[in-house]
């Protein structure tokens, strides 16, 4: 399997797939603080008109807690979007464009191709958001001065990460399906807008993956007892998504004319 | 090496393949034609585990295809038409990952064999056309298989790539491996295969051994050029020879049928007693090209 690694390092560095998604949260992660202690201020003194910014700032009293739960659910938002779009060819393009005939003919295994896929983008994926979340408490601790420790933060940056690999074998599996990288990048927005949603309404979202960002929202200092349901649930349905696609994978024909 | 016996392959409602039949024997060169959707790629598709027929016997290597899990169990070499190979990676690269990071040596040969070894460390996305094809061969050397299988890889090509690609075809059979290669240049099985198989409309036309192919349908033709232009008078007279069913006239040169080959002997002698000067005498070879549109507009 190291070769199979190899190759998705080298085509997540190659392709900057990694770079993007490193740029984009960390921008995310720097803008906020930014935003809410000059930005927000400069926009509501200019509409209140006379109040000054430190004086408008006193009336928001943003926090760094305030300041961080902000980002992630920025996070929750855009970030979906970008991962959905920057790795939705993962499996789809490779699949449409038969990249696959030559490995699958010299030997390679369907499990080790996607397992890893899922192990070199599933670590990227838990990285970015505790970097980027790391960043986002550096930054908005200088701005508005500490009020949390580092473990809340990784936690927090740790449950997102496990929700990204839940957005990352979406995208495995619609790719599989349907061998279409937009509309597998659209599907998988869907999924996990929709679940979020639906979760939401019924307010059953401990037992949906989006229970992991209420979870890391909550910027808890230790692991805790309401932390195992989502966890368990988004790793279920990771598993049933991986055997999914490999089942897919076994079934497809290949090497067909792309029409 | 591989058997196919009744071999049936459906998409949508549409045969591609209608009871196909197929004998690639050990050590060979098989040149696989046809015509532009005739089944040639599906056949090939099949034959090496990419995609499963609906009816039909297919052995391949000693083992049943119909019942493969995975393309790579076959232990076959195989060149796609259009070899789809990751860009963003070089030819060493490329061949390591096939190779599954074993015998790095072996890589090494092969881009020696391919005459990639200058471009080992050059990304794949900036190949021509011709030097993808030989990484695509040297691809599915990588696990030293007894079989190659491989769909039209000199198609598309300059000459020169035609060439290096029919080199490197012929130094696989040097290594006492068998190959399956199917075209549309004919001229290529010409060149190199020892037996031809036709398909058409999803159905074998003939599958023979060139040789045989050519010596039954070689034509009692004959065509002469002499070194000088030969008066019209001569050739009157040579009209009448017993035996001579008819004469054509082009140029200098002119082409003779006759009943069987013996009346060359006749021809020859009524040429010398007539004084003329021969540049070249030549019974002409059944051209693969005339049997392969004889076949399709039979059909």
């Amino acid at each position: 399997m190291k070769t199979e690694i190899i190759k998705e390092l080298r085509y997540a560095i190659r392709s900057g797939r990694a770079l993007i998604l490193f740029a984009s949260f960390l921008f995310f992660a720097l803008l906020t603080p930014v935003m809410l202690k000059v930005v927000l201020p400069m926009v509501l003194s200019g509409q209140l008109g006379g109040e000054t910014t430190q004086g408008i700032s006193g009336l928001t009293d943003m926090t760094q807690l305030d300041c961080i739960r902000n980002y992630m659910d920025d996070v929750l938002q855009i970030g979906t979007i970008i991962i959905a779009f920057t790795l939705c060819g993962l499996t789809a393009s490779e699949i449409r464009d038969n990249a696959w005939v030559l490995p699958l003919c010299a030997g390679k295994r369907f499990g080790r191709m996607v397992g890893a896929k899922l192990l070199v983008f599933g670590v990227l994926m838990v990285l970015v958001p505790i970097i980027a979340l790391l960043a986002d408490y550096g930054y908005s601790g200088l701005l508005f001065g500490f009020e949390i420790g580092v473990i809340p933060i990784l936690y927090g940056g740790l449950l997102q990460g496990i929700y990204v690999l839940f957005l990352l074998s979406c995208l495995m599996t619609w790719g599989v399906l349907i061998r279409r990288p937009i509309p597998a990048g659209f599907l998988t927005l869907v999924t996990a807008f929709g679940i979020h949603f639906i979760s939401s309404l019924l307010n059953i979202q401990r037992w949906t993956p989006s229970g992991l960002l209420v979870e890391a929202q909550k910027l808890m200092p230790s692991v805790t007892p309401s932390l195992l349901i989502p966890i368990a649930v988004t790793a279920l349905i990771i598993v049933f998504m991986t055997v999914l696609t490999l089942s897919r994978l076994r079934n497809l024909e290949w090497n067909f004319r792309s029409t | 090496m591989i058997t196919v016996k009744g071999l049936v392959k459906e998409f949508d409602g549409f045969r591609a393949l209608k009871g196909l039949n197929m004998h690639v024997k050990k050590g060979e060169i098989y040149g696989f034609i046809g015509p532009n959707g005739s089944g040639k790629t599906t056949t090939m598709n099949i034959l090496a585990g990419l995609s499963r027929p609906a009816q039909g016997e297919c052995t391949v290597n000693g083992l049943d295809v119909t019942k493969l899990t995975r393309p790579g169990d076959l232990k076959i070499g195989y060149l796609p038409e259009d070899p789809k190979f990751y860009p963003w990676m070089t030819a060493h690269e490329t061949l390591d990952y096939l190779s599954g990071g074993r015998n790095t040596g072996h890589t090494g040969e092969i881009l020696k064999w391919t005459g990639l070894l200058d471009a080992r460390n050059r990304s794949v996305g900036g190949f021509s056309r011709g030097m993808k094809q030989r990484l695509g061969i040297g691809a599915a050397l990588i696990r030293n298989p007894e079989l190659f299988i491989l769909d039209e890889p000199s198609s598309a090509l300059d000459p020169e790539g035609r060439s290096e690609v029919l080199r490197l075809i012929k130094d696989l059979k040097g290594m006492g491996k068998t190959i399956l290669f199917s075209t549309h240049i004919l001229d290529d099985v010409e060149r190199i295969c020892e037996t031809v198989g036709m398909i058409d409309a999803g159905q074998m036309l003939f599958e023979k051994p060139l040789a045989q192919l050519q010596k039954e349908n070689t034509q009692p033709i004959f065509d002469i050029t002499p070194v000088h232009p030969v008066e019209s008078s001569i050739l009157d007279a040579l009209e009448q020879l017993t035996g001579l069913v008819s004469l054509a006239k082009s140029g200098k040169s002119f082409t003779i049928k006759v009943a069987d080959n013996g009346v060359s002997v006749s021809v020859m002698r009524f040429l010398a007693d007539s004084g003329i000067l021969i540049e070249s005498f030549s019974l002409r070879k059944a051209r693969l090209e005339d049997l392969f549109l004889q076949g399709v507009n039979t059909k």
